[in-house]
């Protein structure tokens, strides 16, 4: 019996549906960073929440994600990517390593974001969230895509 | 006089993202030996085991993590003793783009090791 075997499919379900909410406040999220530089202030509060779902949403999409690895990496990867298409592997083994650069992406961008007012320290909104956010973004749609199209090839224990 | 807190933590946030993923990709390209996790065993050890299926992951995350940490801190540390000005303007613009060239680079270095490895290119 490996860790958490008997409730990964719920797992994963769980896994996902964070990250629908992770989806949505990052949007909002590049959506506000993207006013910021055409100069725009007025929605910081919201920009605020946004951030904090978006943390939350990252760390507990992480931590599921990491509860269910060992069940997948016996009865999925194992049996059905390894052997037989190998290159799934590669796409998931850098859905994993980026989740982890993403953790560090994601911090760094709430801490700059904490201690700048946008509407004064431009240069740091340029040159720290705007990119930071960027970043996230592709590491997070990398993870998302990928994400769906391995469950689509072979999603459940059976 | 001491730096301004934006500017610390713009160092001290960069100096982190950029060592985590330098950190990690070193963990691949020089085939560290850490913690990793076996499965089917529910035992944990260094390296990987022939014949036994293990997740290094857990291992290279906690060792990339806490090491950039660690380096993090000791710029912190540096800063708050030590820097008595505030950064410039090309200042902010030069770590910034130092610290986005690191993190995209040693980024695509992951990819690439995990896609050539597995085929995929």
């Amino acid at each position: 019996m490996v860790f958490l075997e008997d409730v990964y499919e719920l797992g994963l379900l769980l896994h996902l549906f964070v990250t629908f909410v992770l989806v949505g406040s990052m949007t909002h999220n590049l959506i506000h960073v993207s006013r910021y530089i055409r100069g725009k202030f007025a929605r910081q509060k919201q920009e605020l929440l946004h951030m904090k779902i978006m943390f939350w949403s990252y760390l507990v999409t992480y931590i599921i994600g990491a509860l269910i690895y060992p069940a997948f990496r016996v009865h999925i990867r194992a049996t059905a990517f390894d052997p037989v298409i190998p290159w799934a592997t590669g796409l998931f083994e850098v859905k994993e390593h980026w989740g982890t650069l993403g953790l560090a992406v994601l911090l760094s961008w709430w801490y700059i974001r904490r201690s700048i007012n946008p509407e004064t320290d431009r240069t740091h909104l340029f040159f720290g969230c705007l990119p930071l956010c960027l970043i996230f973004n592709v590491l997070v749609w990398y993870k998302i895509v990928v994400g769906c199209w391995l469950t689509m090839l072979k999603g459940a224990i059976s | 006089m001491r730096m301004k807190q934006a500017d610390t933590t713009f160092v001290v946030a960069w100096v982190f993202t950029a060592a985590t993923t330098f950190f990690y990709a070193c963990t691949m390209w020089l085939k560290l030996k850490l913690p990793t996790y076996y499965p089917t065993e529910h035992t944990w050890g260094l390296g990987k085991k022939d014949g036994v299926i293990g997740q290094g992951w857990y291992g290279k995350g906690m060792f990339a993590i806490g090491a950039a940490a660690i380096v993090a801190l000791i710029v912190w540390l540096i800063l708050r003793t030590l820097a008595k000005k505030d950064l410039s303007q090309a200042g902010v613009k030069c770590i910034g783009l130092i610290a986005i060239a690191v993190t995209v680079v040693c980024t695509g270095c992951v990819l690439y090791y995990e896609f050539n490895k597995w085929g995929v290119f």
